[in-house]
C-alpha cells in the first residue's frame, strides 16, 4: 500500500485538496465547482491503483471549514480506492 | 476374392528359400487373414499329401486348396517350369500319379517331358500353368503348342506371367494369361495378397473354374444371375427409342464411339433412379469447379468461437458503445452540509443518516461465485445418477460414496451462497435506510445531508467497466484459431495427398495480408477500425480523452455492422500439399473431383468420361480400385469411358456398346466373361466383346498389338 500526503491549499481565496504526486500533483478543487478538474483527478487517482494500493494522508488538518471538509472527503475517497482496487484486481486490471 | 494358382509349402530343392517351409497350422493361419478364395499348392516336383490333408482338414473349405505340383520340363534344348494342378477330389490319384512320375529322384534332379506329363495327368482334367516369357525358367512356345496340341483340355493351358500388367496385355491379345504369387517367405504373404488375380465371378469349385475357362454360356450366366440384378427400360432419346438393360449392383460400363448417345444413356439412368427418390446424378469431370466445390471463397464457411473457448463478445461491444462519462460529485455538496448542520435536536438524534455506507462487493462477488458453484455440482449429481459409463466404472459403493461426498458439497455450497446473498442484501438495504434517512432529514430541515460518495467510485466503475469490456475483446481478437485441414483426396504416387486448409485469424487492427477475406460481409477497413478503436479504448481507459475513443466505434461507415468478434474474423482456404499451398493442376483437379464423387456414400455412381483430364497410371493406381471397391460394397456403377483401363480392367458385370452404321444408331450388351455383346433389337446380330473393345478403346487390333509387341520386350 503506498501512503500518499495531501494537504488543503489556499491560492488566489480558492481552496484544493492538494495529493502529493510526480510528476505534478493532484489538485481536486474544493470551494468552486470545477466537474473537469475533479474527472482529471479521478483520473490520475485510477492511474495510481492501477498500480498499487493507495492510501491519502492529509496533513495538517485545522479547525477551519475547508480542512473539516477535506478531511470527511478524503475519509471516503480512501474507502472507495480501497474498493477500487479490489474491482480492478478482479477484472485484471491492475499492474501487479 | 483372389486366386492364387502357385504357392510353395516346402523348401524342395537346394535353391529354395528356407523360409518357404512352412506348418500346416501357420498356413490356415495366414491364408485364413487374406482375401484369398482359392490357393494351389505347387511345389518343386514334390506333392506332400499328409501336408495337404492337414491343411484341408483345419481350413473346412475355405479357402478352397487345390493340389499341385511344379514340374521342371526338358524339351529339346528348352528348360520350363510347368505347374499341374489337379480338382482336388482326384487328390489321391493324383499323388500316385506325383510318385509315379519322380520315382523317387530327388527334386533337384528330376525333369520330365510334355509327353510324360500328358501320359501321368491329363486324366484328371487338370490345369496346366506354363511359365512364360519373363518368367523364369520358362517353357518355349514350342513346348506350349505341344502341350496344347496333345491335351484333351487346351481351354485350360494357362500362361503364367509376372504380374498384372503382363496379364493384361497377353489376356488383351487372346491368350489366356495368369500369375501366382510364387513367395519365398510366409511371413509377409498378406502383402502379395493385393496384387493377385481378382476373380470376378464367384468361382465355387475347380470344375466351376474350368467351365469358366471354357467360356460356358450357361455356367457364367448362371454366376452372373447370382449377382444382384435388375432389369430397366431407358427411353434416354427424343425419338422414343427404348433400352432395356439388365443392370448390375456393379461395375456396367458403356461404351462407344464419340456422338452416340452415351450420355443421353447415363442422363437417362440417373432420371430412372431419381424417379424412385434415390441420389442419383451423373458425375462430369469439371476440373474449373475445383475452387466452387471446395468454396475456397468461402460463400459457406462458419467457425464456432465457443468450443475454442473464445467469448463472441456481443454484450461487450454494446456495451462499449453505449459508454457514457459518468458525473463527479463536486466537493461543494460537503461545504454545504458542513456550513448547514442541523441544529434539529431530532435530527441530531437519528445517527443512522450519518452512518458510512458500506460496499457490499466482497459478498456480491462471493454470492455470484458460489450460485455459479452450486449450477455446476448440482449438474454433476444429475450427470453421476443418469450416465451409464458411471455404473461401468464405478461400482455400487464407490457410486454411493461419491455421490453423497458430492451431496455435501452442494449443501455446504449452498448454505455459503445463502450467507453471501443475506450479506449482500443486508448491506443494501441498510444503505437505503441511509440514503432514505438522509434525504428525509434534508427535505424536513433543508439542510443538505452529508454525501454518501465522493463520486470516485461510480466515476472509477464506469471506466473499469469501459476497460474490462475492451479487454474481453482484446484478449478474444489475440487468440490463435487453429488451421483446419482436409484431405481431399490422392493425386498420384509421387505427389501425395492434396489438402484444403483454411486458417483463420483475427483483425487486430494490424493485419495487412491481402489473402484473407472477412468471414462476414464486413469491409475491411470498417474491421481494421474497430479493432484500432477498441484497442484505444483500453489505452486510455483512465485518461481524459478515453469518450473520443468510444465515440468513434459509431463514427467510422460501416463499423456499425460490427456486433461480436466474430465479424472481426478473417479467412483464407486454399490447397495445399506436402506442407505448401499449391494450385493443383487441371488434371489434379479432375483427380480430386472423381475421388471426392467416388467417396461420398451413395447407392448409384454415375460417371460420365471420368479419365478425362487424367493420367494412365492415376486411372489404374487409384480410380479402378476406387470403382471396383465401390462395386465390391454392392454399389450400382454406371461408367461411360474411353478408357481401356477402366472399360476392360474392371471386368464390367455389364458392357454396353453404342455404335452408328449404316442402319443408324445401335445398342448392344453383353459382357467380357462370355466374350460376346448382343444388339438388342437383333438377337442374331452379335459382336466379339474383345475385338470391339479392342477396336474401340485401344486403337484398333494392330495397334493394340504393336504396343504389346513394344511392351512385350520389357
Amino acid at each position: 500500500m503506498a501512503t500518499i500526503e495531501a494537504t488543503v491549499e489556499e491560492m488566489d481565496g480558492e481552496y484544493s485538496l492538494k495529493i502529493q504526486s510526480d510528476p505534478d500533483p493532484i489538485l481536486i478543487p474544493i470551494s468552486k465547482n470545477d466537474a473537469n478538474a475533479v474527472k482529471d483527478a479521478f483520473n490520475r487517482l485510477l492511474q495510481l491503483v492501477q498500480e498499487a494500493p493507495v492510501k491519502i494522508n492529509l496533513l495538517g488538518v485545522g479547525d477551519d471549514l475547508f480542512s473539516q471538509v477535506t478531511q470527511e472527503y478524503v475519509k471516503q475517497l480512501n474507502h472507495e480506492l480501497k474498493e477500487i482496487r479490489k474491482e480492478m484486481d478482479s477484472n485484471g486490471l491492475t499492474a501487479n | 476374392m483372389k486366386i492364387d494358382i502357385h504357392t510353395h509349402t516346402r523348401k524342395c530343392k537346394v535353391g529354395d528359400a528356407p523360409a518357404r517351409d512352412i506348418d500346416p497350422s501357420t498356413f490356415c493361419e495366414i491364408v485364413q487373414s487374406t482375401d484369398v478364395g482359392i490357393i494351389a499348392i505347387t511345389n518343386h516336383n514334390v506333392f506332400d499329401k499328409p501336408q495337404y490333408d492337414a491343411i484341408v482338414e483345419q481350413l473346412d473349405a475355405r479357402p478352397q486348396i487345390w493340389p499341385g505340383v511344379e514340374l521342371d520340363i526338358v524339351e529339346g534344348d528348352s528348360r520350363g517350369h510347368l505347374i499341374v494342378i489337379a480338382p482336388p477330389i482326384t487328390v489321391d490319384a493324383f499323388d500316385e500319379a506325383v510318385n509315379d512320375i519322380t520315382n523317387g529322384t530327388s527334386p533337384d534332379n528330376f525333369t520330365t517331358s510334355v509327353d510324360e506329363v500328358i501320359a501321368n495327368f491329363d486324366q484328371f482334367g487338370p490345369l496346366y500353368v506354363a511359365h512364360y516369357k519373363q518368367k523364369a525358367p520358362c517353357l518355349s512356345d514350342e513346348a506350349i503348342s505341344q502341350l496344347q496340341s496333345r491335351t484333351a483340355y487346351p481351354e485350360r493351358v494357362l500362361k503364367e506371367v509376372t504380374n498384372s500388367i503382363s496379364a493384361g496385355i497377353y489376356i488383351s491379345h487372346g491368350y489366356a494369361s495368369i500369375y501366382g504369387s510364387d513367395h519365398h517367405d510366409w511371413s509377409n504373404y498378406p502383402e502379395y495378397v493385393a496384387d493377385l488375380p481378382d476373380l470376378r465371378l464367384p468361382v465355387e469349385s475347380f470344375e466351376h473354374f474350368c467351365l469358366l475357362l471354357k467360356k460356358d454360356a450357361t455356367t457364367i450366366n448362371t454366376a452372373l444371375d447370382r449377382k444382384a440384378s435388375e432389369s430397366i427400360e431407358l427411353v434416354p432419346f427424343e425419338d422414343g427409342t427404348k433400352i432395356p438393360l439388365k443392370v448390375f449392383n456393379d461395375i456396367n460400363v458403356i461404351f462407344g464411339p464419340k456422338g452416340t448417345g452415351k450420355s443421353c444413356i447415363l442422363r437417362s439412368i440417373a432420371r430412372h433412379y431419381q424417379d424412385q427418390g434415390m441420389d442419383a446424378s451423373v458425375f462430369e469431370s469439371a476440373s474449373d469447379r475445383l475452387d466452387e466445390i471446395f468454396d475456397t471463397k468461402g460463400g459457406s464457411i462458419s467457425l464456432n468461437l465457443n468450443p475454442l473457448g473464445i467469448n463472441y463478445c456481443t454484450d461487450e461491444i454494446k456495451a462499449l458503445r453505449r459508454a457514457e462519462e459518468k458525473p463527479a460529485t463536486a466537493l461543494s455538496k460537503y461545504i454545504r452540509h458542513f456550513q448547514g448542520q442541523t441544529a434539529n435536536k431530532n435530527a441530531k438524534r437519528m445517527r443512522i443518516k450519518d452512518l458510512e455506507l458500506e460496499q457490499p462487493g466482497a459478498f456480491k462477488e462471493d454470492f455470484q461465485k458460489s450460485h455459479a458453484a452450486h449450477k455446476e455440482i448440482a449438474k454433476f449429481l444429475t450427470f453421476l445418477s443418469g450416465e451409464a459409463i458411471v455404473n461401468e466404472e464405478l461400482s455400487e459403493q464407490d457410486l454411493e460414496q461419491l455421490t453423497v461426498l458430492v451431496r455435501k458439497l452442494l449443501v455446504n455450497v449452498d448454505q455459503r451462497r445463502r450467507t453471501s446473498l443475506f450479506g449482500w442484501k443486508e448491506i443494501e438495504l441498510l444503505n437505503s435506510a441511509i440514503e432514505l434517512f438522509r434525504s428525509e432529514v434534508e427535505r424536513k430541515t433543508g439542510s443538505p445531508a452529508k454525501p454518501t460518495s465522493t463520486g470516485f467510485l461510480s466515476y472509477a466503475r464506469n471506466r473499469i467497466e469501459i476497460a474490462a469490456n475492451a479487454k474481453a475483446v482484446i484478449d478474444s481478437i489475440g487468440r490463435t484459431i487453429p488451421r483446419e485441414l482436409r484431405s481431399i483426396g490422392h493425386i498420384g504416387k509421387d505427389k501425395g495427398e492434396l489438402e484444403v486448409w483454411t486458417d483463420f485469424q483475427f483483425q487486430v487492427g494490424t493485419v495487412t495480408d491481402g489473402s484473407f477475406k472477412p468471414m462476414k460481409s464486413v469491409k475491411k477497413q470498417a474491421q481494421k477500425q474497430f479493432a484500432k478503436h477498441v484497442q484505444k479504448i483500453y489505452e486510455h481507459r483512465f485518461e481524459g480523452d478515453l469518450f473520443k475513443h468510444v465515440s468513434k466505434l459509431g463514427e467510422d461507415e460501416d463499423v456499425e455492422a460490427i456486433e461480436s468478434v466474430y465479424e472481426l474474423l478473417l479467412f483464407k482456404r486454399y490447397f495445399a500439399l506436402e506442407g505448401a499451398a499449391y494450385t493443383p493442376s487441371s488434371g489434379e483437379a479432375s483427380m480430386v473431383m472423381l475421388q471426392k464423387e467416388l467417396a461420398s456414400e451413395k447407392d448409384v455412381y454415375i460417371l460420365d468420361e471420368p479419365e478425362r483430364s487424367l493420367g494412365n497410371d492415376y486411372i489404374s493406381d487409384v480410380i479402378v480400385p476406387l470403382i471396383k471397391e465401390r462395386a465390391r460394397a454392392g454399389r450400382k456403377v454406371f461408367i461411360s469411358t474411353h478408357d481401356a483401363n477402366i472399360a476392360v480392367r474392371t471386368l464390367p458385370y455389364s458392357s454396353v456398346y453404342r455404335t452408328h452404321g449404316p442402319k443408324g444408331y445401335s445398342t448392344f450388351v453383353g459382357n467380357p466373361f462370355s466374350n460376346n455383346l448382343v444388339n438388342l433389337e437383333d438377337f442374331e446380330d452379335w459382336l466379339d466383346w474383345r475385338e470391339v473393345s479392342m477396336r474401340t478403346l485401344e486403337g484398333g487390333v494392330e495397334a493394340f498389338g504393336e504396343r504389346g509387341t513394344i511392351y512385350g520386350h520389357y
